[in-house]
């Protein structure tokens, strides 16, 4: 019982002293995007980070059933961070009789990102489509200290 | 003789054979089994979480730029991993030479192309091969990214490019921003020292290729122009990628040769034009060759200054045909007197 009461005690005082631990927060901002063939034009998604952003993490998934569909990742400062791409073969319309359900032509994409201490401003996701038929979810995790 | 009756040192000698023994045909057996011969293929062990679909499919990357790009077009094979988890690749049709491909699984419930980057289920890792590799792979830890090559002396150093890049990755994670600037230069530097020391050209361009030259170029030139002379002859399509990135040397010799060579042109062309100038012919001598040839004769006995009525005996022709041609010589040579035929240079 004293053991279990001197355990507790560490560990209130640890979280109370410890800054990162006492006064993080983290904000998620979750985004779902559908392209159509009559998307052409790029698009870009912003991401504001502030200062007090310790930690950007981007989960980025996309599924595209036509066409391709090229995403990149830049910094404030325009620096790539991170890209894919997905093509499917099927390049200019579905076949008459196709069935969704089969996922026989679709293709898909992930990236994972985590960046530690990131460089504030505006950072950018574009996505590149080429007469696409897409899916886009960009999941993304501000962890802040206040 | 039995055993028991050996000395200690023989005995052991004997048990040692005994063992060596066994141990070889189990192995062979083994091999036989699984790792049959020698043919070329690529070939491993897998051990993976049950999210996955045990089927490895192996993509062609026919350019650096495609490295992240998953398209079904770019499958070129799939084995099924059995319950071992043994898989192989019969790779006698690959190019001869070098080429990038990579290995990816999928999860079960996604689609079979599917490329996942970064975290730890990445699902794919890359590999130089060609038509005669044999290539053997293991993976550690359940992760199918990380793994292991055993024997083939390009792809371990593959893997090692990977494993350095994976700390970058790491380092990033966690790390304060100017510590992570350190430690990526740190080990992009590390990157281009084994692209610099590297004896296989594809493996050495994948180094800096993982050591994201493109933002070193300027800063570096001189290195990328040495690494592109090392590899002159390198003219596969992920060399020419990268040459046409790195700026031309400026190669001083060559400035001189060609400046040496303009002059020579200019001295030709001076000789040429001059000589052209030489040879044409005179406007006087061409106004000559319009003469009809009884012209000829009575522009002669001009020049010699005899007067119509000694050209008509010359010739033999009447003094109204004389005048009449020695007109006609006037208006052809552009002359108005006989002064002038006697002066006209022929």
């Amino acid at each position: 019982m004293k053991r279990l009461l001197t355990i507790s005690i560490f560990l209130i005082t640890l979280c109370i002293s410890h800054p990162a631990i006492a006064q993080s927060s983290t904000f998620d901002l979750k985004r779902s995007i559908n392209l159509t063939s009559n998307d052409k034009d790029d698009q870009s998604i912003i991401l504001n980070v502030t200062e007090k952003t310790s930690s950007l993490g981007l989960d980025i998934n996309c599924k595209v059933l036509l066409g391709s569909l090229k995403i990149e990742i830049y910094n404030p400062k325009g620096e790539k961070q991170g890209e894919f791409a997905v093509e499917s073969q099927l390049k200019e319309k579905l076949p008459l009789n196709y069935d969704e359900s089969l996922n026989r032509e679709l293709v898909e994409g992930k990236i994972e990102k985590i960046i530690s201490d990131p460089i504030a401003g505006k950072w950018i996701i574009k996505l590149i489509p080429t007469k696409t038929y897409a899916s886009i979810k960009i999941n993304s995790r501000f962890i802040t200290h206040n | 003789m039995k055993l028991a009756n050996l000395p200690f040192n023989d005995r052991y000698v004997n048990l040692l054979a005994t063992f060596t023994l066994i141990l070889l045909f189990n192995s062979n057996s083994l091999f036989s089994q699984n790792f049959s011969n020698n043919e070329p293929k690529i070939e491993g062990h897998i051990v993976l979480d049950s999210i996955w679909k045990p089927k490895l499919y192996l993509s062609h990357i026919s350019d650096f730029s495609k490295m992240y790009t998953m398209s079904r077009s770019m499958i070129i094979a799939e084995s099924d991993v059995d319950s071992s988890g043994y898989f192989k690749f019969n790779i006698d049709y690959l190019p001869k030479n070098d080429n990038l491909y990579r290995l990816h699984i999928s999860k079960k419930g996604a689609s079979d192309a599917s490329i996942i980057i970064g975290g730890k289920e990445e699902n794919h890792f890359f590999i130089v091969a060609n038509k005669a590799s044999k290539i053997e792979i293991f993976n550690n830890n359940k992760t199918f990214s990380d793994v292991t090559f055993k024997s083939d002396v390009k792809n371990k150093i593959i893997d090692k490019v990977d494993d350095i890049v994976k700390l970058i990755d790491s380092t990033n994670y966690s790390a304060t921003r100017v510590k992570s600037e350190f430690v990526t230069n740190a080990f992009n530097d590390q990157l281009r020292k084994i692209a610099d020391t590297c004896s296989y050209p594809l493996v050495s361009l994948y180094a800096l290729q993982k050591s994201k030259y493109e933002v070193d170029i300027d800063n570096n030139t001189d290195y990328y122009q040495n690494f592109i002379e090392k590899w002159k002859n390198e003219d596969s399509e992920y060399f020419k990628t990268f040459k046409s990135k790195v700026p031309k040397r400026k190669n001083a010799f060559d400035s001189r040769i060609l400046i040496a060579l303009s002059i020579l042109l200019s001295f030709g062309l001076g000789f040429f034009i001059n000589g052209k100038i030489r040879k044409r012919p005179h406007k006087q001598t061409l106004a000559l060759k319009t003469l009809s040839v009884q012209e000829r004769k009575i522009y002669a006995l001009l020049k010699a200054g005899k007067s119509n009525k000694e050209i008509s005996d010359d010739l033999n022709i009447g003094i109204s045909t004389v005048k009449s041609h020695v007109s006609s010589i006037y208006q052809k040579l552009n002359v108005k007197s006989r002064k002038e035929i006697i002066n006209f240079k022929d």
